[in-house]
């Protein structure tokens, strides 16, 4: 009898260690964002690194995807708890699945570079000259497109070269990937960001045909100036438990706070980069456009009005998105908006 | 005192009968609500066994046909003939496939094991991999990513030599999610431990609190995955989620209405028999 008591206390004792351990576990949130080594979500990539999840008990995991709509698809498919994508991008998907929601702004500036092969220095002068070529692009599907397809299809319309004049591959956001197809000939130009862009153009792989992050360049543009990355999550995720988006908002903020207190230095220092090549060229990249990051996460309606414009602009011909409204997807509950 | 008069009894009897039919509606109303609900669950769990055993099995199926198509598509090409490009040419030839290939990560062998190719859509998968000679396939879970990966390996020719083409396909939370259907939650498990689950991370948190293995209940069930039953073979917990058919309140509203009628026939007939008993006795005194 005292055996059997005793047996039955043990086991009740492990129980409430165990389930004692699980609970003291920190909460685990995993995060998809098209990279790695993508400059629009260093944000994402140095939460872990400066310890920004651990403050708030927390253990952030973070999930490279070759592009936008394929960060948000593990999202949506339960792979990770959120995405950061370009706005652009997840406005695309929302106009088929309605649980798509932002909650942060990420990401102030879009640093879109089309980078056009080294060997057609002399051939290729306009984008007009491209008309026929073969593309690199971040995107996997017709119905859902990417940031960067967006960006693509734009700037060939202003240049005289309707969609479907030019043949497109999804190679993804790699640097391995975009510096094999262009040096290897399987593709005339890719539309990227930076840093790819400036490593592209220091050896001598591509250069810049247009590249977004020049101001003068990107008037020539109408909404060019778009939400480039946005925290993305799930609104029926949200109506269960909003604790974990809360949580998520709050390391963000800690992270975005860091680096708007932090030296381009300490950052790279943070992100760890061994090569001194590639740390000096990160430092450049920082130093060159210092708005790159949002301050607080918190939605600008200037921006918003211009990403809507660029999204309408960018997807002519679809009467979706025509009709789309931006603040149909925008919940500022955690960070709040300004002017 | 509570003092019965002679005149309460047909009262008494009444009110006792009343409750007797109520008693016998409660304990059928239970028994038919916990067969119902019973059966209901025995169905959806049958139904659920078959339709995943279906799927599982063409999964199988699917992966076996995708790898014997790209490893035919990469020799079809000659592209592992030249030893000094073949790495180029293969990265060249799988990043303008996109994601339309079915396995994100690849590696190609000689047969001494010497790592001559590799590829990964995403983000790099390189677990630790033992196969016996003429094994095609295993399982292996990944430290970096705590995926649980199938990998299929297969013969590969590589200009002048035979190698091996592994392939790599993670059985993720995405997979789960994409193959569970509404009413029914997946989650597998190998080794003993849960990897994935149609719930995401989540729903990993939650089995870690409810369960220590997968356990055939009244509402789950496992399924193995199709192939050779060993220790190696991941398992399929499938719970299902759906509401009960029968709630109590669907007992109860029938049951008060069968029972209010039950005592207004009751009362009714009581009232009959009183009157008529009234009757009987001015007949009685009259004569």
């Amino acid at each position: 009898m005292k055996t059997s008591i005793l047996k039955l206390l043990l086991t009740a004792a492990c129980l409430l260690s165990w389930q004692m351990a699980i609970s003291a576990e920190p909460l685990r949130i995993a995060i998809s964002v098209p990279g790695p080594g993508a400059a629009s979500y260093y944000p994402i990539e140095l939460i872990s690194r400066i310890g920004a999840d651990k403050a708030e008990g927390a253990e952030v995991r973070v999930v490279f995807s070759p592009g936008g709509p394929d960060a948000l698809n593990q999202m949506l498919n339960n792979n990770t708890d959120f995405a950061v994508t370009g706005l652009p991008a997840a406005m695309s998907l929302r106009l088929t699945d309605e649980r798509l929601v932002a909650i942060a702004a990420v990401n102030d500036l879009p640093l879109y570079a089309l980078m056009v092969r080294q060997a057609l220095k002399n051939e290729v002068k306009s984008i007009a000259d491209l008309k026929g070529r073969t593309l690199g692009l971040h995107s996997n599907s017709v119905s859902n497109k990417s940031t960067s397809q967006q960006v693509l299809e734009l700037l060939f319309r202003r240049g005289g070269v309707p969609p479907g004049s030019y043949r497109i591959v999804g190679i993804g956001r790699r640097w391995e990937s975009e510096a094999l197809m262009l040096k290897t000939g399987a593709v005339d130009a890719v539309i990227g960001d930076e840093p790819h862009a400036t490593h592209m153009a220091a050896e001598k792989i591509a250069f810049p045909l247009v590249h977004l992050g020049n101001p003068e360049m990107a008037r020539l543009y109408a909404g060019a100036g778009f939400l480039r990355g946005a925290l993305i999550a799930r609104s029926d995720k949200l109506e269960k438990d909003s604790g974990k988006t809360e949580l998520m908002v709050r390391i963000l903020k800690r992270t975005l706070a860091w680096i708007s207190n932090h030296t381009a230095e300490e950052f790279a220092n943070a992100m760890a980069i061994t090569d001194p090549d590639d740390r000096q060229k990160l430092i450049a990249i920082l130093k060159k456009y210092p708005r790159q990051y949002s301050k607080d996460g918190a939605f600008s309606s200037r921006q918003l009005r211009e990403t809507e414009i660029f999204f309408i602009d960018s997807q002519a011909g679809n009467e979706l998105a025509q009709n789309f409204r931006i603040n149909s997807m925008i919940n500022d509950r955690w960070v709040g908006r300004r002017d | 005192m509570l003092r019965i008069h002679a005149n309460n009894l047909p009262t008494l009897r009444l009110v006792g009968l009343i409750l007797l039919i109520l008693l016998c509606l409660v304990v059928e109303g239970i028994w038919v609500k916990e067969l119902a609900n019973s059966k209901a669950r025995s169905v959806h769990l049958s139904s659920a066994r078959e339709h995943y055993a279906v799927v599982l099995a063409e999964l199988d199926r699917r992966w076996g046909q995708e790898a014997f198509n790209l490893k035919t598509r990469i020799e079809s090409q000659n592209i592992l003939d030249d030893p000094k490009g073949r790495n180029e040419q293969l990265q060249t030839f799988l990043i303008s496939q996109g994601s339309s290939i079915e396995f994100p990560s690849l590696r190609i062998e000689k047969t001494t094991g010497e790592v001559i190719a590799a590829y990964d859509y995403t983000n790099h998968a390189n677990p630790k991999v033992t196969l016996l000679p003429g094994q095609l396939s295993t399982w292996v879970r990944s430290a970096a990513d705590g995926n649980l990966y199938f990998v299929i390996r297969q013969f590969i020719w590589l200009g002048k030599e035979n190698g091996y083409l592994l392939l790599f396909k993670p059985l993720d939370h995405s997979l789960l999610t994409q193959t569970t259907y509404p009413g029914t939650r997946l989650s597998l498990w190998w080794k003993g431990d849960a990897t994935a689950s149609s719930d995401g991370e989540d729903g990993l948190r939650s089995l870690a609190t409810r369960l220590q293995k997968p356990e055939i209940s009244k509402t789950s069930l496992v399924l193995m995955w199709p192939g050779p039953v060993s220790d190696n073979t991941p398992k399929l917990l499938v719970e299902i989620l759906s509401d009960e058919l029968l709630e109590t309140g669907d007992i109860v509203k029938p049951m008060v209405f069968l029972l209010l009628l039950i005592v207004t026939l009751a009362i009714g007939f009581s009232a009959l028999n009183l009157e008529i008993a009234g009757r009987a006795k001015e007949t009685t005194e009259d004569d």
